[in-house]
């Protein structure tokens, strides 16, 4: 199904390469009864693996790898792929899994701005809600995510059924968890733009101190029935980013983008790094979830080689968003836009084989 | 690392090439995950009939609506051949348990993997599945969140990686608070102490190790049919405390609003929030846009955009933005000639615009949220879709997917 870009790769390579495989496939065949060969293997292939330079005190992140799994969705692919005939369904999953396998699975490609996860987890939630005759009602908040002690601004706006925008009597009440009525806000249009807004400090409301949890702001208008509401999380800051970052190019061709983080709690945290060619050219996205005492560690952002290759640019690389996030519910996410450069690279120096080849 | 990764994949493309003729001969299995309402964590008991009783199973001919009775999800599924495995947990409205929980989302992959290993479900019925079939997981309304949450923590880097919880939102925890008191003369005076607070997070004491990868990992896709993908503007209404409608009270009162928090539009509530940037299984969806029938059609009327009387159609098929939006657009966007707008409505959810990763349109059928699953209206009307597929066209959620994988 891929057409390989292996064609820069050196013979001797190829050769040691192939011979490995065999080698590697001999042994699995031996012992694959046993279960114990993705240890086995993963352990000695580790082995073998450079670790990246270490410029300050700060640890980096141990990564515990598991024990490698058998991956059933190939069989699928090939359970799918020997069908005589294939359904329009068909089709589509076996260019699903192909594109799925090209890189390992925390790597995704995306092809606008909008794809970026980053992007759309932080985007403005804003919605509209209509009555009966058409008027409507939208709102949103700047941000979904706060800590405490930011500026929380609240936006509404009233149109008719011409979607104009027309003045508005709105009312709004604050609630927490959808359980406790923490108090009423006031909307007010200072600019007569039409746009009522709300602002006020995050965790606080009247000088009283706030939990943690989700808020809405509920706005009701003068008409009947249209009545929605906006809604945010307040979370303590459990870490950040410190704004180092450092990048290289591992021994297998990916390239390797380690950010420096400040872990203020202890806990399980979720990273993800998103790669651009340049501002509005993006690459792909990464992930990442680590177990992380209080500290500072270095998070290991491993573009995969092929997914940068695939864009047809030479670096410098821009990591244009970064988030970390407590696992936890609700959820917290803080965003980071380091604007960081990476060093030139050229692109033959990534690797250009697809993480699983589907097309034996 | 990865060199290792890439070296077990090939092992394993391998002595998948090797063995791959014996598995083109599987058949298919349907591994079916209801929706709200059900005490699926009952297993067969017999009624005061005689008949038996087993509500994960029945959930999937039941209706609410006489228009529908006597059909069957399920027999029109399997009509050309498959065999089926029916999920059940407890997702009614007095269990109130969200999607990450150990009794949803846990129980569902725990089930999930007994049904792939073979050793069938709970229920009793004809068609058990067997561990060499090719796995498909359909999931209606509320069990699309589930099935969302399961595969976008199926994958290594995910941030809820093979964990549910056995815990509701909140938490106690101990804290330092400040406290001020103010005398008579208006001076005030504040001290911290250390005080027992609700703080609204999960304690990772309560993390329960659930082993989506499994589950999830040779699923060959997960149809979802009148998904609550993104919630529904139903439980908004419910939650924001203007659902006055006596007339479709039956359908969403008696919820308060704790039973179906997590069912709300807001996106910090939503499951798209609480899952990686990959998923272990691409999710195909199909949504409906037909009110209910006769005086409940005014629950369409309280939902904003495309609906299926329950659920917004946004939601349904799993669209990045608002999930109470509109998908197609209004034609008074367009250009008039002589006051009339013309051109063509265009459908603003395509497989690029989706809010999570591998996800998929397969149709828009002119279906009510009972009927999809239920099998009622078997040749619904539909719309043709960006990105949607044709196998099954004509046909309902039942008649698509039985079309589309055979």
């Amino acid at each position: 199904m891929f057409a390989s870009n292996n064609r820069n790769i050196k013979k001797p390579i190829a050769i040691f390469t192939s011979i490995l495989f065999i080698a590697a496939a001999i042994f699995y065949w031996q012992v694959a009864d046993s279960g114990d060969l993705p240890t086995t293997v993963v352990a000695e292939a580790e082995a073998a693996v450079e670790s990246p330079p270490v410029w300050q005190d700060t640890p980096l992140v141990e990564v515990v790898e598991k024990e490698f799994v058998k991956d059933d969705s190939i069989e699928v692919w090939e359970e799918i792929q020997a069908r005589p005939v294939k359904t329009e369904l068909h089709q589509s999953l076996l260019s699903d899994l192909a594109k799925f396998h090209r890189y390992p699975p925390q790597n995704r490609a995306i092809n606008s701005l909008s794809q970026d996860p980053i992007t759309q987890t932080h985007a403005p939630d804003q919605r509209t809600t209509q009555s009966d005759n058409g008027d409507a009602l939208t709102l949103w908040t700047q941000k979904k995510f706060y800590s405490y002690g930011e500026k929380v601004q609240v936006y509404a706006f009233q149109t008719d059924s011409d979607g104009v925008k027309v003045l508005a009597d709105l009312t709004a009440l604050m609630v927490m968890d959808d359980r406790q009525v923490v108090g009423t806000l006031t909307f007010n249009d200072n600019d007569g733009d039409l746009i009522y807004e709300v602002e006020m400090e995050a965790g606080s409301y009247e000088g009283r101190p706030l939990s943690a949890g989700i808020y809405k702001i509920i706005v009701d208008t003068d008409i009947d029935g249209l009545r929605d509401a906006a809604a945010f999380t307040l979370s303590e800051d459990t870490g950040n980013y410190t704004g180092n970052l450092r990048d290289s190019v591992t021994s297998e061709g990916d390239l390797l983008v380690e950010a420096e983080v400040e872990i203020l709690e202890r806990g399980r945290f979720y990273f993800r790094a998103s790669l651009y060619n340049d501002e509005q050219t993006p690459i792909g996205v990464l992930q990442y979830a680590a177990e992380l005492p209080v500290g500072r560690h270095w998070i290991p952002f491993e573009f995969y080689g092929l997914m940068i290759r695939d864009k047809e640019q030479d670096g410098p690389y821009l990591v244009k968003q970064l988030s970390i996030s407590r696992v936890t519910v609700p959820r917290t996410e803080r965003l980071f836009q380091p604007g960081y450069y990476t060093e030139r690279y050229n692109i033959e120096q990534f690797n250009d084989t697809p993480y699983r080849e589907l097309d034996l | 690392m990865t060199l290792s990764r890439r070296l077990g994949a090939g092992l394993s493309v391998f002595f998948a090439a090797m063995m791959g003729a014996s598995s083109a001969a599987a058949e298919n299995c349907y591994i079916l995950v209801h929706g709200h309402g059900v005490k699926g964590h009952q297993e067969t008991s017999v009624g005061n009939d005689g008949s038996l009783v087993q509500p994960a199973l029945d959930y999937w001919s039941e209706t609410y609506f006489d228009e529908y009775k006597n059909s069957s999800f399920i027999d029109q599924l399997v009509a050309i051949g498959g065999n089926y495995g029916v999920v059940g947990y407890d997702s009614t409205d007095e269990a109130e348990l969200p999607y990450w929980h150990n009794q949803t989302s846990g129980e569902i992959a725990r089930q999930i993997i007994d049904i792939r290993s073979g050793k069938g479900d709970r229920f009793k019925h004809n068609n058990q599945c067997s561990a060499d079939d090719t796995f498909w997981v359909i999931s209606h309304s509320q069990g699309a969140a589930q099935m969302m949450y399961i595969a976008g923590n199926a994958v290594e880097g995910s941030p809820y990686y093979n964990r549910a919880y056995n815990q509701y939102d909140t938490n106690t925890k101990i804290q330092e608070v400040k406290k001020c008191s103010t005398t008579w003369y208006g001076s005030t005076s504040c001290k911290k102490v250390n005080e027992e607070v609700r703080v609204a997070e999960l304690s990772e004491s309560n993390a329960v190790e659930v082993d989506f990868d499994t589950a999830i990992n040779g699923v060959a896709a997960i149809f979802t049919t009148g998904g609550a993908i993104t919630g529904t503007e139903g439980v908004d209404r419910i939650c924001n405390g203007s659902w006055y409608d006596d007339v479709i009270n039956d359908l969403f009162l008696g919820r308060e609003c704790s039973a179906v928090r997590y069912m709300q539009t807001n996106d910090v509530y939503t499951v798209r929030n609480y899952v990686g940037t990959n998923l272990g299984a691409p999710v195909y969806t199909i949504g409906g846009y037909s009110a209910f029938p006769g005086v409940e059609s005014a629950s369409s009327a309280l939902l904003n955009g495309e609906d299926d009387g329950y659920i917004n159609l946004a939601s349904q098929m799993n669209c990045s933005g608002s999930g109470k939006r509109s998908l197609w657009s209004n034609l008074k966007q367009y250009d008039t000639f002589m006051g009339i707008a013309y051109g063509s409505a265009i459908f603003s959810c395509d497989n690029d615009h989706k809010g999570t990763a591998r996800s998929y349109n397969l149709a828009s059928i002119h279906v009510d949220h009972d009927a999809q699953r239920n099998g009622g209206n078997i040749s619904p009307d539909y719309d043709g879709i960006p990105g949607g597929l044709d196998c099954g066209a004509g046909k309902n959620s039942a008649g698509r997917i039985a079309a589309c994988t055979q």
